[in-house]
């Protein structure tokens, strides 16, 4: 398998290289920003502070996590090396389970209650797309940390019965393929049609820490998973 | 057959301007599309009727009359009117030919129709035509002599009166309404799960020609009712926790002809309970510290704010340069 990702690899620099000859540098004259859509399997780590002797997530939700849907704005403010960019970041999340009745143990009842977040972050970003524009290898590693509130309600029904909101920070390394390789030519029509720079699929993991800063009164909704993956689609413009 | 004689005249604006015309068929039509018991015998309903269900009392027509081939432009008069007619037996087979008018087949000429309710008054529409008028559904079953417990089909016929009642018919439109007496066999079997003050009916077993269901629970003085809809969408809610209750199940036809009603079912699974939320199972738990808000041991969110301070700043700066 070492082999084949290696040859693979080899592969694609050459054909990189051999593109970089043809082709002249795409780099824009300033990237204004990103916009990226993207999502990964979260599930709260709330249990964990029970040590097992209890874990009332799971008692309602079960065990398996739900998708965690993130969208994310970006503004460059440095482009000579790679970019820079400050952004703000907000998605989704929702777990559906079922209420409990007050048995020993308790069981699932008809009615229906949800956990649900609504994460936002600011974050900064630095993304070296430059290796793209500079050497045509597709392939662009970025770096990102974020302080993040999670603000989160319970239901029960239709009804609201708790809501709050946790704070946290995180960092996460990624890697993005860009899609303008594979017809350079498309791209830099619709770089001209739309100023888009750079279309990419990417994927990343994230270290989260969503815990009020150790703060003893809240609870520990970082992912339950020690690196959090997610991926999507991120546009350059 | 007797005729039922109920005057309803629209006074309204005639448009004198001729039109171009005539409509090429003379239709009817109706909602609903069927006739239940409940709605041919009014609102006392049949033995089995269950008062949840409110189906409308009323049929609503459309139509658009083919006018005699002698009208070349269509500019109705004031006075000018519609009469609705109702009748076990069919109306003249053609609608393409004359007479214009609501006479029955001459097969039948023995069985006379009976006029539904009241004649209707040309509206201010430039067509041969009218929309939603409503029309009692008992009185159309009573003008056609439905007894109400044999399955009929009803049929209408609408004729126009360019001058008014009592002037030749120069136009005519037929249709007809089925009256359904279908009903359907009682629901032989169900499970009841509770829920906060609320019960969930699930599995269950349908009579003939069930199409739909709807379910009582009773305390002994009061009776709740679910929404009417398939197995799974029954729940009967507004119901008071460790009350007991006693559920019944009806099956309803399509067109809404309620079964007698199932065996009822009354047991610990039909007394509502207090369930436990995440939040409830959460803070219940010994050993949970999350209390709700917002609380952040070292100032976390103002260091959100000061992160988004900063970043509004460098925008700001890399603007200026």
């Amino acid at each position: 398998v070492k082999k084949l990702v290696l040859a693979a690899l080899a592969a694609v620099l050459a054909a990189s290289a051999a593109r970089a000859q043809d082709a002249a540098p795409d780099a824009p004259a300033w990237k204004w920003g990103s916009v990226e859509l993207g999502a990964g399997p979260y599930r709260p780590n709330i249990d964990a502070q029970f040590g097992g002797s209890a874990h009332p997530f799971r008692d309602n939700f079960g065990g398996s996590p739900a998708p965690m849907f993130r969208i994310l704005v970006g503004k460059s403010i440095f482009d000579r090396f790679g970019t820079l960019e400050v952004g703000f970041k907000t998605g989704f999340y929702r777990k559906s389970g079922h209420a409990l009745d007050q048995g020993i143990p308790p069981q699932p009842t008809i009615d229906q209650t949800t956990f649900n977040v609504i994460p936002t972050s600011l974050t900064l970003t630095y993304r070296l797309d430059n290796i793209y524009e500079r050497w045509k290898v597709p392939l662009v590693p970025y770096g990102r940390v974020a302080l993040e509130r999670y603000n989160w309600y319970v239901t029960k029904g239709s009804k609201w019965t708790q809501h709050g909101a946790t704070n946290g920070w995180s960092a996460s390394v990624g890697l993005g393929l860009v899609l303008d390789w594979i017809d350079p030519g498309a791209a830099r029509d619709l770089g001209n049609e739309t100023g888009v720079a750079h279309t990419m699929l990417y994927g990343d993991l994230t270290k989260a820490k969503i815990d009020d800063f150790g703060s003893k009164k809240s609870w520990d909704l970082s992912p339950s998973q020690k690196l959090f993956w997610s991926g999507g689609l991120l546009v350059v413009f | 057959m007797r005729r039922a004689l109920i005057a309803l005249i629209a006074a309204v604006p005639v448009f004198a301007a001729a039109q171009a015309l005539p409509p090429p068929v003379g239709t009817i039509d109706h909602l609903p599309v069927t006739m239940n018991i409940a709605q041919c015998s009014g609102a006392a309903g049949g033995s089995n009727r269950v008062p949840q269900i409110s189906d409308t009392t009323d049929l609503s027509l459309t139509w658009q009359v083919k006018l005699d081939p002698s009208i070349t432009t269509f500019s109705p008069g004031t006075g000018s009117a519609f009469v609705v007619w109702a009748s076990t037996s069919t109306f003249q087979a053609s609608n393409t030919t004359g007479p214009f008018s609501c006479h029955l087949n001459a097969a039948n000429n023995d069985i006379t129709a009976a006029k539904i309710g009241p004649d209707v008054g040309y509206a201010a529409s430039t067509q041969a035509t009218m929309s939603a008028v409503q029309i009692a559904l008992q009185s159309i079953a009573t003008a056609a002599g439905v007894n109400c417990a044999t399955a009929e089909t009803i049929n209408l016929c609408v004729e126009w009166l360019p001058t008014g009642v009592g002037s030749t018919a120069m136009g005519w439109a037929t249709g007809s309404i089925n009256f359904d007496t279908t009903v359907p066999g009682p629901p032989t079997g169900f499970t009841v799960a509770p829920g906060e003050g609320k019960l969930l009916l699930a599995n269950c077993a349908a009579g003939a020609n069930t199409a739909s269901y709807i379910a009582s629970a009773t305390d002994g003085t009061n009776t709740f009712w679910s929404n009417e809809g398939g197995c799974s969408q029954l729940q009967i809610g507004g119901l008071t926790n460790g009350t007991q209750y006693t559920v019944v199940l009806y099956g309803l036809s399509t067109a809404h002809n309620p079964s007698a009603a199932s065996a009822p079912v009354q047991g610990p699974e039909t007394i509502p309970i207090h369930t436990v939320d995440f939040w409830d199972h959460y803070a219940g738990t010994p050993g949970a510290t999350e209390t709700g808000g917002c609380h952040t041991a070292t100032g976390g969110a103002g260091l959100l704010g000061a992160l988004s301070l900063l970043a509004a700043l460098a925008v700001a700066r890399r603007r200026k340069s």
